[in-house]
């Protein structure tokens, strides 16, 4: 009768604890509780959009909304290059679960090309790529040379100029307007 | 950066390729696909990387064809 009633207490502890008497004992992998749960984020889960046809068409009507149209005529007015901004948007997708990243990478030409349109339609001057951006504010290598030029230009005439303001003489300075000058005594 | 480029100038030679292509000529009827054209199937990403170049073509167009309208 004993055994019985135990057996039932050790079932009923069974199914309301939930973690077993053998997981107390099993090693605990380091940085576990680093980790989130599994289908904790929007990106863990499986993606809502699966085909291409239907992410490309997904940001195509996105892109054209009203809504979006004045963020994204003011982020392409201040000179965000158009690739780095179709890979925000893309990642952004990916961010929320509505697709993969492969196929969000896929996708990107779409999104440049709708971005494109819209910076032309609207008559704004795009910067396609960043490393355009980089290139126009390096100097060309023979700008570099003209400065250099110039420069060795001016320090072989500077000599000269430096000598005649050393023969100049210099103009005498007025006394006692300093302020560490000595006050002149009474008597003097 | 690099990467998108590098997939950018594929997408544009696909483009390319497809409008000379298109120009009329005795062999091909126009459509069937650059795969089953040659014979080959083409695997999925091709496949892919086909249709997203014919959205940009179709963006492309419709923009040309709006700018057309305007003028």
């Amino acid at each position: 009768m004993s055994k019985v009633f135990v057996n039932l207490t050790w079932k009923k502890t069974m199914a309301t604890n939930r973690t077993s008497p053998v997981d107390a004992f099993r090693p605990v992998p380091p940085g576990i509780s680093w980790t989130a749960p599994e289908k904790s984020q929007p990106w863990l889960n499986p993606p809502r959009l699966t085909s291409i046809p239907e992410i490309a068409e997904a940001y195509i009507s996105m892109l054209a909304s009203k809504e979006m149209a004045n963020d994204l005529l003011d982020s392409l007015e201040t000179g965000v290059p158009i690739a780095s901004l179709a890979e925000t948007f893309m990642l952004s997708g990916v961010y929320a679960g509505q697709h993969t990243i492969d196929a969000g990478i896929l996708v990107i030409p779409v999104i440049i090309e709708m971005l494109k349109t819209i910076a032309n339609v609207n008559k704004i001057k795009f910067v396609m790529f960043s490393s355009d951006v980089e290139e126009a504010d390096t100097y060309h290598p023979r700008n570099i040379k003209q400065a250099v030029k110039a420069a060795l230009a001016k320090a072989e005439e500077a000599p000269e100029t430096m000598v005649e303001q050393l023969n100049t003489p210099i103009a005498a300075m007025p006394s006692g307007t300093g302020l560490m000058t000595r006050k002149p005594k009474a008597g003097e | 950066m690099k990467h998108i480029k590098n997939y950018l100038s594929k997408i544009e030679s696909i483009i390319a390729s497809k409008a000379l292509a298109q120009k009329p000529t005795k062999k091909s009827s126009g459509l069937l696909k650059q795969g089953a054209k040659d014979g080959q199937p083409m695997n999925m990403d091709q496949s892919d990387i086909m249709l997203i170049a014919e959205y940009v073509k179709g963006i492309r167009e419709s923009n040309m064809e709006e700018n057309n309208g305007n003028k």
